[in-house]
Formats: C-alpha cells, structure tokens, sequence
C-alpha cells in the first residue's frame, strides 16, 4: 500500500517520536498529535510490528473511529500482522468488552469521555492520536477531558506530509490557528490550484463530476473521491448520475439499526445500509460505490479505478489524489444547524477543513449558486482558478484510410 | 601489424584457388554472375564487373570472403564440409575491417593473436597445403612469443570508450586524453570550494534537463545550508485545461492542443484520453528524433503556414515542448531566488547518434540560449554524478568510496526508461581526490522501452477485446499497428501500472509466482473508434493477472539468450559481452529510468546475476539523472571541467566507389575532436552532376548520412576534380561535415538520417518510401497520389511488409478503379497468411481477367473438385505458372493417375533449368525443393534449398554513379599478390 511509509524513510521527528513511543511503551501514555497528513497512523503501525516483534505473545488491538479507517489500517498491516492484530471501531471494541495487552486508538478527539474510559479499562497499554483540531462531532471529548482523563505525553508532529503546499495553504485560510508546517514533500507531489468549478445547474455539474472523477480515477488504490456534506446530498448527487448515465435511480439507503447489530446497539445516529445501492451501480458496471459506515471496500480500488461517494465525516484519515466537492453552495449545511453554530462558530470550518485536506493533489469544488458556501468564500486568488466547464463531447476516432 | 598483410595475402591464395575449384562446379555456365558478382554488394558489383569474368585472383579480402561466405551453405553442402566454417568466415570478415579502420593505437595483440589463428584454421578447412600454411603458422608462434614476453599490452579493447577527464581545452599530449583526474571534491560533498562555487552561482544558474520519452525533469543547483553543492528538482508550473497552474518537478513529455491552446505537462499527459494522437496530442517524440520519415503527424491540428506553434514532425514539437518550458524555468529559478542566466546540461541516451544529438540541438533552440550555454551529457553518467552526489551527502558513502579507492569498479547502469533501454558499462576508481571514470561499454540503442510492454498487452490482451464489438471487421495490419493499437495503449498501460503496483504490494519477484485467485484489473471503457460501418468499443476493458502475466512473459520471463530479444536482460548481456568481462566483475547495477520503479524488472535483471552484484535504486528514480546533469552543467560551464569526455566507439566512414571505405573519423577519437578530420575523394567520371558522399558508421549497412553536392552548371563536374570533405565532432557528438570541390560553389545538403541502427536495404528503402508517403498525405490532406501509394506498395512487398503491401495496393484501386492489382493484393494477403482476404482477391482477380495466374489462385481456395478444374484451366493457358504443374500432378499422383509424376517432372525439369542457369528466384527455389522431393529428387530439392538460402536481394538508397572515388583506390580491387 503506497500510504505505508517504511521506516527510513521516516523524518527525523517522526522516527524521534517512534522512539519515544516504543521505549516507553507499558511505562507511559502517549498521544501521538498531529495535522491532516503528518503520519500519526503512520506511527500507529508501525509502534504496532515493534510491539509484535518484541512480545509475540501479546494481545494487540487497533481502535478507528470510523469503519473506512478500519480498511484502511488492514491494508497497512503485513499479512501476518493482519492476522495478529485486532482491528475495531471502537463501537466494537465496547461492546467486546476484551482486554488487549496493547491497544492502539486512532482519531481519539472524536470518541466521548464515557467512551474513551470504557476503552482504557480494557487496555493494558494505551496509546493514543489525534488531532484536536479535526474534532468535528458534538459531545466529544475536548483536548483537556482526554489530559486529565489519560494523563498521556503529548508529542507533536507538525510536517506535512501527505498534503501538497498548495492544500495546506487553503488549509490554513480555513481554520487559521491549525498548526501545521511543511514537511519534505516528495518529488512526484503536484501543487495545483483548486478548481472552483460553477455550473449552470446540477444536473449538469453530476454529470460533469461523475466524468471528471472516472477520468482521474486509476487502479492501484488511485481512486477518486466525491465527498458530500450530507447523505441526502450524496444522494440527489447519484440521482442525477443515474440520469446522465440513462439507468435506473439507484436505491436509498435504508437508515437501518439491524445493519449491524454491535453499531445499532451503541451508535448514537442511525447506521446508513447502502448495500443495494452498490449493487446498483456494480450490476451495471459503473465504478462507483457509497465508502463508510462499514459499507463499500476500499481494496477494490486496486485492481480497477474507483469513484468512491462519501460524507466528509466518514472521509476522516483517508486521502485521495483527486477530490471532488460538490454542491458547495451558499446554503449548504455544513454539520451544524444556526443554534449549533451559535455555540461552537469554528464547527463548519473544521469539517470543511477535513474535507479540503483529503485530497493530496486535486481538489475540485463546485457549485450552482451566486455564492460559494462562506467556508470557501475567502480563499487567497492566487490558490484558485474558477471555471465553468462544460461536459466534454467525445468525438470517435475515424479510420483515417 | 605487418604480419597480417602477409597473412591476408596467403589466405587469399587460398580462397582463389579454392573458390574456383568449386563455384564452377555449382553454378554452370553462370557461376560467375550468380555466385560471385550477384553476391557482391553494389558498390562491390561495379567494379567487378568490369573485370573479365573469372578473375577470382582479382578480387580483394572483402569481396573474397563475402563470396565465401555467402555461398558457403551451397559449398558445404554439395562437398559435405563442415557449416562451422561459416562462423571463421565471418570472424575474419570483422577481422578485416578491424585491421582497415583500426583507430590510431591500432589493434591489440591479443586480437591479432586471435585473427591469425582464425586464418589459420581457416585455410586447414580449406585444404590448403603446408607450404602455404608454414609461414603464417611461423607468424602465429612469434606473435604468441611476444605475448608471453609481456612488453605488449596485452589487453587493448578497441570497442572501449575512454572517459577522460580534464580540461575542456582538449589537449594535444596524449596523456591528457586517458588521464581522467579532476578534483572531486565539491562533488562529493566537500565544502572547500564553497567559496568559489558561490562567487559562480551569483551570476547564473546551472540547470540539468533530463528529456525523457514520458517524463522530463529539470534540475537546479544551489549552495546548500551547509556551505556545500545541492542539487533540487524545479517545480514547474504547467498550465492545467482551464487555466489552472500544475506545479510539479515531473512535466510529462506531452503537448496537447485543446481550447486553441498549446499546453504541455500533467494536464497535456491527461488529455490524451480525450484527444487524438498525432491530431491534437503529441507524446513520445523524443523516440523519434533523428529517424525522418517526413512528417510523421499528417494528420496533425497545427500545420506550418496556418499555426504559429507548427507540429508536423517530431523535432516540431521538441522545439515547442522546450519553447514551451523555458518560461517556466525562468519562472521556477526566480521563485528559487536563483540567477535568470541559464548555463544547461542535456541529458541524453548513452546510445544516441550524432543524427538524434543534431534534432535534439536543433530542438532545444526552443530555449532561447547561446549555443555556448548548452551541452549534453550521457544519461548512465550523469546517473552515476548523481548517485556519488547523493551517497556522499546523504548516507554512509565510506564503504563505497573504499572501494572505488581501492580498485577500479565496474558500475552498470540500466537505464530503462518509456521508450528507451541503455545499458553503459562504467569503470571508475578514486585515486587522492580525483575520480577516474571511463566508459567500457554502451549498449545499442535496443528501443525496448515500457512501450513496448504496453504494446504487447494492447495487442495480445485488449484488441481482441475491441474487435469482440464488431464481429464483421478485420483490420489489416496497418491498422493494428498504427491506429488501433496506440489507440489501445494508454488503457494497456494503466492495466500494467495497476498490476505492477498489485504485484509490488505483495512483494511478488514475478507474476507467474502467484498461485492465489488470479485477480481482473479493470480499466474505464475505451473511447469508440469508427471505421466505415464498423464500430469498435470495449465497455469494461479488463485483463486477468495470468494474461498480463503472459503478455509480460517476453519481457521478463526466463531469459533464453538465444529467443529472447525482448527480455530486458538481452541488453546486459550484449553489453557485458562487448566489453569482454564477465558478469561476475561488475560491482553493482544503478537502475534508472522510470521503467525501472517495477519490481519485476529489477527481479527480473538481478536474477540473471551473481548474488555478489549490488542492485542500486535510487532514492528517486525519476529525478535522479536531471540532479547528474546539473552537477555536470556547473563542472562545464562554471568550473570549466569536463567531467566525461568520451572517445568514439566506431569509426566514422564514407563509402566510396568501387566498394570502398574511407576512414573519416577512426574509433577512438576524442570527442570533441581536436581539430578537423580532412579526407580527399575525386570525381573519376567526367560531366558527373552530382557527388553523392554517403557517411555511415563501421560500415555501409549503418549509413548515418548522405552528403549531395551538385554541379554548378549544366556540363557537371570535371573528371579529376578534387572531392575535400571536413568531418569534426562536437562536444554533443554532433557530426559536423563540409565537402567542397575544387572551388565550384558546391550546395550541400547533409540528408536526414535513415536508420540508427542496422537495417537491411529493403528497410531503408521502405523508410524512403513512407517517408514520401506520410509527405504527400500531409500535403494532399489524405489523398496521396497512385504513383505514391504504388511506389510504397512495391517496396512493402519487397521487404516483406505484406500487411502494408496489401493495403497499398488496395488504396491504389480505391484511388482508381481502373487499375488493376487484384493478383497483387491476393498475393500478399497470402503472403501474410491471410487467407479468407486472400481468397476474395482471387476471385476478384478472376473475375477481371482469367489468366494462367488468375486461374491458378483460384484452385488454391476451391475444393477438390473445383480445384482440378481451376488446374487444368491454368496450365493450358498461356505462360502457366510452374506451381501449377506440380498442384496438379499432385492430385493426380495421389489419385493413382500415372500422368501425375510427369506433370511434376515437368514442373522440377522447368526449374532446374533455371537452377542451372542461375536464374532462379527465391520462390521458385521454394517450389523446385516442394516439387523435387515429392517425386524423390532429393539432391536436387536439397540444392535448390540452399540455393534460396544465399540468396538475397541488394539495393541502396544511393546511386553508384554518384558516387566520388577514393584516391588512392589501388586497396580495394588490387590484385591479390
């Protein structure tokens, strides 16, 4: 897997907290912070084969928050570390109520206190990572409950990795106070302006997307990502696809408890079933497949080009080369109501800030409105190029004699 | 090596009296025409045939081996000598070109060695007696008395390439041209000079340009944080569709012209899916620099004369691509903080000829820069630059230094890049704080490239795929080659990325390994392509791993140095094998080149070698050679150091009349050259109008040019008057030639290159004639001219470009209905072993006009009874083909009918005749050896085999007439003493 950095081939300061984390281990509590990009999972994992290889009789169990993760992780694993190691939402991982020599919990700034001290009851060694400033569920644990809760050592990485400058920049014009600082980017790492795509209506925008993203999208895990605020979004989105493509509407989820028991039991929203709807589209051959909540499989993207379809939350520690945002308009809701809003005013650009940093290379925004959602209505000029293209007609190639 | 005339001479003796102990005895009446002069090569062929016939004695070593040689399968045959012979033969051949063109050091002891005792064994096959053998036999043992003596080097390669290093000034004492010393310091890392490098960079920037088929790379160097040299890629910004910037150090070598824009880049390599190649996309060009086959875009979007940006052949669109580039270069190096003047290095394919390195000169005038501000470096050297560089800075270099300190090391570099693979072997050593760095070996430029990969699955996986969605429709050749399988490529290639990239998560050495589910890789559908009422689409184009697998298989399967030409290890082979060391010398193998990021074909190099041969990958694979080039730009432009200054490989000839060879350039030279090379010719025809001087390298099968000079006015040149050609050799390895005849303002057009490699006359006459072809499409907009189409469809068939033949001569008939080549396309369709074609043809034929021949194709695809019928028809019309007779006589035989056997004794009787005669085509030595055996003639069909076996065919892309003779000609037809 491309994402799976080997060890020299660490920074300095990656392999400093690797270290750190793995000397310490049993001793002490360390989580692991750092930005979109930095390499926490990175150091996740590979803290992890230390550990396997230094007690090979131990229990060690992996923590995601969200099932897409939970892919991701695996695909990371070596194949005989995929057999040894645990790897659960920590939904699961409650509800299992099994102790683990060593547990590994990625994306903590999102699990809630309640939950964090069922998981730590569990854990001989916890280890911790996360960033405080992608928490974008409400009710969560603050970066404070997680100190005084964990008491862990802090280490920090600020380099970015994954990101070209280009998106840590626009990053950075979304949600100013996020540390982050540039780490060595790789040489075949593109800088490239975002799109900012505006279409005369949506039906002309899906059919756009849908093509540009199937055009970029390649095997070897280079699929294309189209991320949406909302699942009704994503799904007026794949309407209009349908009837680009002349086939039938695909399937609405079914908003289902019984999809899987152990998440309906604990989960706090509903689980979206988006089984048939992937049928749909694999029945008629269209590459295109809902990722998250335990639906989709982010393993078929290696043979053959994928367009996943996601919501910003589930989209969370994944990156794609190319990214498309939809149906960025100006009244786009944007994982909070007004009242929420009120409360906590830097939620809408936290989310919108998870959303942009998932794309290493190619981030197209598109929208059918006078106005872009405020979230985007402040990007420097010089990041951006605005377009309104139109859907390419493709001509045949004619025998010439 | 005086010894060798002398050896020559009796050999000679030898040859005379043997040849015309046996020709006479094969060839009859006419075993002077066909046995000698027809096997000579034209130029050969003038001069003898003005000799009276039979004056075997007159004949040089080059023309009495040839002859030799090339009936040796009819010799050994009829007087049961052994074939081997055969392999002498040709080892003396090149020893006789060895000793003509020897370079100035002359030839090694050792070679000479081995040569006598070639003759040697040779003229005992031969059954020469002992009093001729004696004395060479005495020569043979002085020389090896002198070996063992040890005064003479015993080892001298004369194929080696020197890398001295040293001044750019080439100096004129010898030592200064295998002394390689320079202060490497800087190089490796140290600081000391920082002082210096700084006051340079002030003012300019050195930049490295890694120009590659798929990828181009630019490279700057800057002081580092340090004190010290570091070399970064530049992140260029190039122009997405809708205006947006793409900044990345990777510019694909694309241009694509969308929007009425011209852009290049990331976003050009995208739209290659949308666009059409040659029409409004343009990639791999570099590949064809140097090979002009006319404008090779007819089809192209921005013709000269209506577009300001015209690309109609390859080295058009290097001109954009680098006319494209230099603005953002210009744009990057500000960004940087570095200087805006730009002092460049190319890098360049070790195995590029003067004639790709004069298109790619030309091309990169596209930067705007002085002429002065611009070298090329070879890409293995750089390479290496680039990994010393790197070692010394980034890692534990003391083991690697040790060693190069200790000893000279054998570095192969293994450059496999998208439409190239060169393998160089490099020697270098440390001594003090110089290095010492010379170039054992280069590969032939193979064009095995990733490409060729991608054509392979295109083909063998996808087009059957394609044609799947049009039952009715078979492509012919043509179209496979040039349309539908580039049209397939960029999906081929995805496929192969996706399972390259599987394989490589699984840590698989080869794709045969697997023995799980074999996965299928999909890709997106392929865009519809429109051929009159046929459409042709894949909807969901896929390929299990065993396909690829198979499809790869040639490439990177077991290696059979006998069948795999392909395999990417045959060039490792050839190279270690022309600088005569074993593999088991070679210290390590520096894989670059794009190509080279798979696994599998580093498994698949490294498996074919001992286990103590270090695989070197660099850090990044694809801007590591444009980090060597800048480091070489900053040691040539800024320090004045030439880091590689190569000598030539091959010497450097003009083909003069009467089979001669002129020596203008010998092997070994330094390059550039000292001073002008000066060879004089003379015109020995009065009233000649035109002096063709061919230029070719080693000799005149690999012709690199054709120098023209035309005669002033109407009485031509006068006879006697002086030919003076200057031939010198630029840094670039540019071949720079002049040619003046006494004082009469000459024109000289130095003619585009027709091959980089070499060809057969039939080949380079085809190149000729598509080349026309592709002209006259781009001039007609599509309709070429009959004579055209016509011209091509006969050289086609002639070299056997069947496929191509047909489809000409088809065109010709759509063209105008009113000729007639109906026999001539069934023909070839047959030929290239199409039978359900060929068999419409003939019945279109037949239809025409019912001849012998007409009626005699017609039996091929009848049945049993309809063929009889056809037979008979045939043969008692006029001029029956002799194939008829036998056809027949075969059905009758197998009948019982007794009239069976005298058909097809007609048939052999016919033939033999014409055996005897020695007018005899290949064919019909085909048919006689068919006809002979069924009734049992077996020494005949058993000669009539090895008659076809010798024979072929020779014509040359100049005239004779033309030609200049060498002034002292007496060499090349001398008597024999």
């Amino acid at each position: 897997m491309t994402w799976r950095v080997p060890e020299n081939r660490l920074s300095v300061r990656q392999r400093a907290v690797l270290t750190a984390v793995c000397r310490d281990i049993g001793k002490a509590r360390y989580w692991i912070q750092g930005c979109a990009g930095s390499g926490k999972t990175l150091l996740l994992i590979h803290a992890i084969e230390q550990v396997a290889i230094r007690n090979p009789k131990a229990s060690i169990c992996f923590v995601t928050f969200t099932h897409s993760l939970k892919d991701l992780v695996r695909s990371g694993l070596s194949q005989e570390l995929g057999a040894r190691v645990k790897v659960v939402t920590h939904t699961q991982f409650k509800s299992d109520k099994k102790k683990f020599d060593y547990v590994f919990v990625d994306e903590v700034q999102d699990i809630s206190k309640t939950d964090l001290r069922a998981i730590a009851s569990y854990a001989g060694s916890l280890q911790l990572a996360g960033d405080p400033d992608q928490s974008i569920y409400k009710g969560r644990a603050t970066e404070s409950d997680i100190n005084s809760l964990l008491e862990p050592r802090t280490e920090r990485l600020l380099e970015v990795f994954r990101l070209s400058k280009l998106i840590k920049d626009i990053a950075l014009s979304i949600l100013p106070r996020s540390l982050l600082v540039e780490g060595q980017a790789k040489s075949s790492d593109a800088n490239v302006q975002i799109r900012l795509l505006r279409f005369n209506d949506q039906d002309a925008e899906a059919a756009w997307v849908f093509e540009e993203a199937r055009g970029n999208a390649k095997g070897g895990y280079n699929a294309s990502a189209i991320l949406f605020s909302t699942h009704k979004s994503l799904m007026e989105f794949s309407k209009r696809v349908a009837k680009h493509l002349r086939l039938p509407e695909p399937p609405a989820p079914e908003m289902s408890r019984n999809f899987e028991a152990e998440l309906a039991a604990k989960s706090t929203t509903p689980n979206p079933d988006y089984r048939e709807y992937n049928k749909h589209w694999e029945a008629r051959r269209v590459p295109l497949a809902y990722f998250g909540n335990g639906n989709g499989n982010l393993a078929d993207s290696e043979a053959k080009p994928m367009v996943y379809l996601m919501t910003y939350h589930s989209s969370k520690g994944l990156d794609f080369k190319s990214v498309f945002l939809p149906s960025v308009n100006a009244d786009m809701y944007c994982g909070a109501s007004k009242k929420e809003l009120a409360e906590d005013p830097s939620i809408e650009n936290r989310l919108m800030f998870v959303a942009v940093t998932r794309s290493r290379e190619n981030l197209y925004v598109s929208f059918t409105t006078e106005q872009l959602h405020r979230t985007l209505r402040n990007l420097p000029k010089e990041m951006v190029v605005e377009a309104s293209p139109k859907l390419r007609k493709l001509s045949a190639e004619q025998g010439l004699f | 090596m005086n010894e060798w005339v002398q050896v020559q001479s009796l050999l000679g003796q030898v040859l005379v009296s043997f040849l015309g102990d046996v020709l006479p005895g094969l060839g009859g009446a006419r075993w002077w025409h066909n046995h000698v002069l027809m096997q000579l090569t034209p130029v050969q062929q003038q001069m003898v045939n003005q000799l009276p016939e039979g004056q075997l004695r007159r004949l040089d070593m080059a023309a009495l081996l040839r002859v030799t040689s090339r009936n040796w399968s009819e010799i050994a045959f009829t007087r049961k000598m052994s074939r081997e012979a055969k392999h002498l033969i040709g080892e003396l051949q090149d020893a006789r070109n060895r000793y003509a063109h020897a370079s100035v050091d002359g030839v090694a002891l050792d070679d000479r060695i081995r040569d006598v005792d070639t003759a040697v064994r040779l003229m005992v096959l031969l059954g020469a007696d002992q009093a001729t053998l004696w004395p060479v036999k005495q020569i043979l043992e002085g020389m090896r008395d002198d070996a063992d003596g040890g005064d003479c080097p015993r080892s001298h390669d004369a194929q080696s390439v020197e890398h001295a290093t040293g001044a750019v000034t080439p100096s004129d004492e010898p030592e200064a041209q295998t002394a390689a010393e320079i202060p490497a310091g800087w190089l490796l890392g140290a600081t000391a000079d920082g002082h210096r490098v700084s006051t340079l960079l002030a003012g300019r920037s050195y930049i490295g340009i890694d120009f590659g088929t798929s990828t181009t790379v630019v490279s700057a160097l800057r002081i580092g944080a340090k004190g010290g040299v570091e070399v970064e890629p530049l992140s260029i910004a190039q122009p997405g569709e809708y205006g947006e910037s793409i900044r990345t150090p990777l510019v694909n070598t694309v241009l694509a012209w969308t929007g009425e824009r011209l852009i290049f880049g990331a976003d050009a390599y995208r739209m290659r899916q949308f666009l059409f190649e040659g029409k409004d996309v343009f990639s791999s060009f570099k590949m064809r620099l140097g090979v002009d086959i006319g404008p090779v875009y007819p089809a192209t979007s921005l013709r000269r004369g209506s577009s300001p940006t015209p690309i109609e052949t390859a080295q058009d669109a290097a001109y954009c691509f680098f006319s494209c580039l230099r603005p953002v270069i210009d744009q990057a190096l500000a960004e940087g903080r570095l200087a805006s003047e730009l002092c460049l290095a190319v890098s360049v394919p070790a195995s590029f000829e003067a004639n790709q390195r004069r298109d790619l000169s030309d091309a990169l005038n596209g930067l705007g820069l002085s002429e002065k501000n611009v070298c090329m470096i070879d890409e293995p050297n750089a390479a290496f630059f680039s990994y010393l560089h790197q070692t010394a800075l980034t890692s534990d270099s003391t083991a690697l230094f040790d060693r190069l300190r200790r000893e000279p090391t054998n570095v192969l570099v293994y450059d496999f890049g998208a439409g190239t693979c060169d393998i160089s072997i490099l020697e270098v050593g440390l001594e003090g704080g110089t290095l010492r760095s010379r170039n054992r070996a280069i590969s032939r430029f193979t064009a095995l490239g990733g490409d060729d990969i991608d054509r392979a699955i295109a083909r063998d996986i996808l087009l059957p795929q394609l044609l799947q969605s049009a039952p009715g429709y078979e492509p012919t050749q043509r179209e496979i080659d040039e349309r539908l399988v580039p049209w397939l490529q960029p999906t081929a290639e995805r496929l192969k990325i996706s399972a390259l990239k599987w394989a490589s998560a699984r840590n698989l050495s080869s794709l045969n390994d697997y023995d799980g589910d074999s996965p299928v890789f999909i890709e997106n559908p392929v865009r519809k392509f429109i051929f009159g009422e046929h459409e042709l689409s894949i909807e969901e184009p896929s390929a299990t791993l065993s396909a690829l697998a198979g499809a790869l298989e040639p490439f990177l399967g077991v290696f059979d140095s006998e069948q795999s030409s392909y395999h990417v290890f045959a060039p490792v082979q050839d190279a270690v094998q022309k600088c005569g060391i074993d593999v088991t010398e070679l210290y390590a193998v520096l894989f670059i080149g794009g190509s080279c990021g798979n696994l599998l074909v580093q498994h698949a190099v490294m498996r074919m070698l001992p286990k103590s041969v270090v695989p070197i990958i660099p850090r990044d694979l694809q801007t590591h050679v444009s980090i060597g080039a800048a480091l070489h730009s900053f040691a040539y432009h800024g320090l004045s150091l030439d880091l590689v200054q190569p000598i030539t490989a091959e010497p450097i000839m003009v083909v003069t009349k009467g089979a001669g060879l002129e020596t203008l350039i010998p092997a070994g030279s330094p390059v550039p050259t000292v001073k002008e090379f000066e060879r004089s010719l003379v015109i020995d025809r009065h009233g000649q109008q035109v002096v063709e001087v061919p230029i070719c390298v080693s000799n005149e099968s690999k012709l690199l040019g054709m120098l023209r000079i035309e005669a002033g006015g109407s009485s031509g040149f006068r006879q006697g008057t002086k030919v003076l050609l200057h031939a010198s050799l630029t840094h670039d390895k540019l071949l720079i030639l002049t040619a003046s005849a006494d004082g009469v303002r000459v024109s000289v057009t130095l003619t585009k290159p027709l091959t980089n490699s070499e060809t057969t006359t039939s080949d380079a006459l085809l190149l000729d004639a598509k080349q026309r072809y592709n002209m006259e499409l781009l001039q007609t907009r599509g309709k070429p001219s009959i004579a055209v189409v016509l011209q091509l469809a006969a050289v086609a068939a002639e070299a056997r470009a069947y496929e191509l033949a047909a489809d000409m001569y088809m065109l010709a008939q759509r063209l105008d209905p009113s000729i007639s080549k109906e026999t001539h396309i069934c023909h070839a369709f047959s030929m290239a072993g199409r039978s359900r074609q060929a068999s419409e043809w003939a019945r279109k034929a037949y239809q025409r006009s019912p001849d012998a021949v007409a009626a005699y194709n017609m039996s091929c695809f009848s049945d049993e009874g309809e063929r009889e019928k056809y037979l008979i028809e045939s043969i008692a019309k006029e001029n029956p083909p002799a194939r008829a007779f036998l056809e027949l006589g075969k059905i009758y035989k197998n009948n019982g009918n007794s009239s069976g056997v005298v058909l097809i004794e007609k048939c052999v009787r016919r033939l033999e005749d014409k055996l005897g005669s020695g007018d005899i085509s290949e064919n019909e030595c085909r048919l006689l050896e068919e006809a002979a055996s069924v009734i049992r003639k077996d020494a005949v069909a058993a000669r009539a085999r090895v008659r076809r076996e010798n024979r072929v065919g020779l014509r040359l892309p100049y005239s004779e007439d033309n030609l200049a003779a060498s002034v002292s000609n007496g060499a090349v037809l001398g008597e024999l003493a």
